[in-house]
């Protein structure tokens, strides 16, 4: 997780392939999608340069170029799963889109109908109050 | 009519849904103890490190960009008269890393790492006490890492940097709401002996 600096050299490559990964997974988010493994899959391949730029100020060549393969490999991996996140993301954002657009009917017709219904029913109350005032005038003539 | 009403109000709704309006967008980071406070830094609180006793702090940084941002950590070992990162400008401390932290972090992310460090090894010059030996986190480091007449007043400084995607680069800060944002800190220690005590 950590990269020492002294003596490093021609570390562009791997690291360059890492922040290029990165960019395409947040188009990813962008775009409305979620990708937490690649996300988790990318900060394996961040450790795997860190250690690799350690090894090789320690003078452990050998050590620096199987763990940048392995992180290329990582990368490799990664870059060929976004295609797909980003079909899925563009996806779940139709599906979020047309769900919340088509409620929009729904909700109305729903709310309109509930106001109907309290006006209806806010009225009937008024009729039977009348309807009792009446009922009591009357009875107060008759006496 | 109340249908015309109900209609705007819930397109209101859905729009502000689909479209949330963005929040205040900030970076967080800090260094705790050795008990995960904001205490205790050194052994026995007290910041004349000898060489050998160990520190362990941990850093931490928070996301809260909207996004995911790809975030270095940059540590720097200065010491009182050696320039700080400027708040104003939005410039890094010009001294070079001694190493680097680096993590994607999602949105509304917490980063905790590990920071255990000692001094290996603590050199007196004509000029003052350099510091010529540390290990962090099992690492070693060598070389002169910093100097101090007397000793005194050493500090890390770590700061944070993120990927700019616009400009393919790490930027150490950024605007928003037109103001100029960066995030840093630092922790002051003293390294007087040259020996282990």
């Amino acid at each position: 997780m950590w990269t020492p600096l002294a003596n490093t050299q021609n570390l562009e490559d791997p690291v360059t392939l890492t922040r290029e990964a990165f960019t395409r997974i947040s188009e990813v988010y962008r775009s409305g999608g979620e990708a937490p493994e690649l996300v988790a899959k990318l900060n394996v391949a961040i450790g795997q340069i860190q250690e690799a730029q350690f090894a090789r100020s320690k003078g452990d060549e050998a050590d620096a170029i199987r763990l940048e393969e392995q992180a290329r490999t990582e990368i490799s991996e990664i870059m060929a799963d976004i295609p797909g996140a980003q079909e899925r993301a563009q996806h779940d954002s139709t599906i979020r889109l047309l769900t919340v657009v088509a409620s929009i009917p729904v909700v109305v017709i729903v709310s309109t109908f509930m106001f109907y219904l309290g006006l209806r029913t806010w009225r009937w109350y008024e009729k039977m109050r009348l309807f009792e005032m009446r009922i009591v005038e009357k009875k107060k003539e008759v006496d | 009519m109340f249908a015309v009403i109900a209609t705007i109000v819930t397109s209101g709704v859905a729009y502000r849904t689909l479209y949330p309006p963005p929040s205040e967008q900030f970076f967080a980071m800090w260094i705790l103890g050795s008990h995960g406070l904001a205490e205790q830094y050194y052994p026995d609180d007290n910041p004349n490190l000898t060489v050998g006793s160990q520190m362990n702090w941990t850093l931490g940084v928070y996301n809260h960009m909207g996004s995911i941002e790809y975030v270095v950590i940059r540590v720097k070992i200065l010491n009182a008269t050696l320039p700080s990162p400027d708040d104003l400008t939005g410039k890094p401390s010009p001294i070079p890393p001694i190493l680097e932290f680096t993590r994607v972090l999602l949105d509304n992310e917490t980063w905790s790492l590990p920071f255990p460090w000692k001094i290996l090894n603590v050199t007196q010059t004509a000029k003052g006490y350099v510091l010529t030996g540390l290990l962090i986190d099992q690492k070693p480091f060598s070389g002169e890492l910093a100097m101090a007449v007397s000793g005194f007043n050493y500090r890390f400084i770590f700061e944070l940097w993120f990927y700019d995607q616009e400009t393919k680069d790490l930027a150490f800060s950024w605007r928003t709401n037109n103001l100029q944002h960066s995030v840093w800190t630092q922790i002051w220690f003293n390294a007087t002996t040259t020996v282990s005590t």
